[in-house]
């Protein structure tokens, strides 16, 4: 049993039987191709469509009603394959290489499919070993995940090879009758040899009945699970890397990188890290869908609008990212829109005015310590323990004051959605700052604060205010944390560190 | 050479009467002169749109209606040229032959 295709041949009615159809569509492209550069191609290709039609209603007699693969050769036999065609252009030369590459478009090979066929296409297309592609794409998607979703896209963009057109050109011959017939019948040939397997395969089952056949099946069931849980891990594995590709630019001295937990101090409340990844990856399915379309483009020629819906999906969702994240950048906006400070002033011994400054390293019970920048000179980083937030923004001052006694302040400033919510935050920074009798002023190098605040601009500005004849050395450790000191000699804060300095009538001078 | 020699061959069977591309092929193919049917249709819409030939459409009974092809006044006084080209080409060629 055959199934047929009606065609319109010169504005007459065939019914074609499959295999007919195919060598016959295959012929009339060939033509196709070879009559290009001929004046009135179209005209040309009616004519011989004519003719065919009046062959085929010449062998048909008005008795048979299905023209058939025999018909078809008689029809072409007579018109010839274009490379006969005599006189109308010079012998065209054998092929390059180049060019026989170039006639190769992608295609995905159903026949040969594990999954989708994307890996046996892609076997096609190089001339290699399809294990090897295969290989090559479960070590890539084991390690990197990315593997597996790239696999899924290609699976959605590359066409299948259905037509025997199109697996010729999957593997690079051109589509001449001679080609298109070798490849249906080595088809034919293995169908045969299939339907020979399947033969022998049942003979094998009837051998192996009862327990063997059970096994068998619970075999083959576990092995698809195995395989499918495989995929899952290998996305989830994937989806892992990608938040530690994100993850880039921060690093780490603690046991482990947990983006996660710095996010939390960053995300506004209400809008979980679920939130925050599902809306980044909406984002990038757009990009990286265009990505892979472009590239399949660029390498392997495809064309065709057959992706349009593929990319208009990608692009919506895309857009929803984009809606997701600007609803989260509102909110995370807002909540730093008003600012608060609150100053407390630290006691000083009396008598003292020779003054020490020191930095002090706050201690912090475990947690995960996250900075920014290689070097400790920014304000930067954080340690994160269970309950607090640890974070060295602090920026220390020295300024004259016209009192005749020396006062310490700090100040801790905060933001938030409402003037009061700034406040309350402000409020709840702990700084830790000792001066003993000596007068040396041991400062805290972190400021802390509840978890529950997050990062909203919590930082501390500590002055030390000195009366004219009082003195400072301000130790190297405090180097990093000097903002803009005014000095007498414009001296850099970086150049201010293991000196002594004075507070004269014109600011702040060094002592020798 | 073969393609100026397809044309006049051509000319040559229209200058008989008008005729369709079938019938022009077998007189070809009696002659030797064409392998196959195909070469002639871009031969034929070719020869058309410079002038030589014109059609008329003719019902048939066993296919779809046919072009019939006869040669215009240009056609006509084309193939008189060639015809006296090729005599003189024939006659200098066999020239050699004899001496």
């Amino acid at each position: 049993m055959k199934k047929t295709i009606d065609i319109n041949l010169g504005g007459m009615l065939f019914h074609l039987d499959e295999d007919a159809y195919a060598v016959l569509s295959a012929y009339l492209e060939a033509l196709r191709r070879h009559l290009a550069a001929t004046e009135g191609r179209e005209e040309v290709l009616a004519d011989i469509e004519a003719r065919i039609a009046e062959i085929f209603m010449q062998r048909m007699a008005g008795t048979r009603q299905v023209v058939s693969t025999d018909d078809v050769q008689a029809a072409m036999s007579t018109l010839g394959q274009p490379k006969d065609f005599a006189g109308e252009s010079a012998e065209e030369p054998a092929p390059t290489m180049a060019e026989e590459r170039s006639r190769r478009r992608l295609y995905r090979d159903p026949e040969e499919q594990m999954i989708g066929g994307v890996c046996s296409g892609f076997a096609s297309y190089f001339d290699v070993d399809v294990v090897i592609v295969r290989i090559l794409f479960v070590l890539f998607g084991l390690f990197t995940g990315f593997g597996v979703l790239l696999y899924f896209i290609l699976w959605a963009a590359t066409p299948k090879a259905v037509t025997p057109a199109e697996r010729l050109a999957m593997k690079g011959k051109p589509a001449t009758f001679d080609n298109i017939r070798q490849t249906v019948e080595e088809e034919f040939k293995n169908v045969e040899a299939r339907l020979k397997d399947k033969e022998n395969h049942r003979k094998v089952r009837r051998a192996a009945q009862g327990i063997g056949d059970v096994i068998t099946s619970i075999l083959v069931g576990f092995g698809r699970f195995l395989g499918g849980l495989f995929l899952v891990i290998a996305f989830f594995f994937g989806s892992t890397i990608l938040v530690a590709v994100f993850g880039n630019g921060i690093t780490i001295d603690g046991a482990h990188l947990s983006v996660s937990e710095l996010l939390g101090i960053f995300l506004p409340a209400g809008f979980g890290l679920a939130y925050f990844w599902t809306a980044t990856a909406l984002v990038l399915v757009g990009p990286l869908v265009a990505l892979v379309l472009l590239a399949l483009r660029l390498l392997f020629r495809q064309k065709g609008p057959v992706h349009r819906a593929i990319m208009g999906t990608a692009l919506m969702l895309s857009i929803v990212g984009i809606a997701l994240m600007g609803v989260l950048g509102a909110r995370f906006g807002s909540e730093f829109r008003e600012e608060a400070t609150v100053v407390h002033v630290e006691a000083l011994p009396q008598g003292v005015k020779q003054w020490t400054m020191v930095m002090a390293t706050t201690p912090v019970e475990g947690g995960t310590k996250l900075h920014f920048s290689d070097d400790d000179t920014d304000e930067s980083s954080w340690i994160l323990t269970d309950s607090e937030v640890y974070f060295d923004g602090i920026d220390v001052d020295v300024r004259p004051t016209f009192r005749d006694t020396p006062s310490l302040e700090w100040t801790a400033e905060a933001q938030g959605g409402s003037r009061r919510a700034a406040r309350e935050r402000a409020a709840a920074v702990t700084y830790e700052v000792r001066s003993d009798s000596t007068g040396r002023i041991l400062i805290g190098d972190l400021l802390h604060y509840p978890k529950p605040d997050r990062f909203r601009g919590q930082t501390v500005e500590l002055v030390l205010y000195l009366p004219v004849g009082h003195s400072v050395f301000l130790d190297a450790t405090t180097v990093p944390y000097l903002d803009d000191v005014a000095n007498t000699e414009d001296i850099w804060d970086g150049h201010m560190g293991g000196k002594t300095w004075l507070m004269t009538e014109q600011g702040l001078a060094e002592f020798k | 050479m073969r393609k100026g020699v397809l044309e006049l061959c051509v000319l040559r069977v229209l200058g008989r009467g008008e005729a369709y591309a079938s019938d022009i092929s077998e007189a070809l193919k009696q002659a030797d002169l064409l392998v196959v049917e195909g070469t002639l249709y871009p031969l034929l819409t070719r020869m058309k749109n410079a002038g030589w030939l014109e059609y008329r459409w003719e019902e048939s009974k066993s296919g779809p209606p046919r072009k019939y092809y006869q040669l215009t006044e240009t056609g006509r006084i084309l193939l008189e040229a060639l015809n006296s080209e090729w005599t003189a080409f024939i006659d200098a060629v066999n020239s050699l032959k004899n001496s």
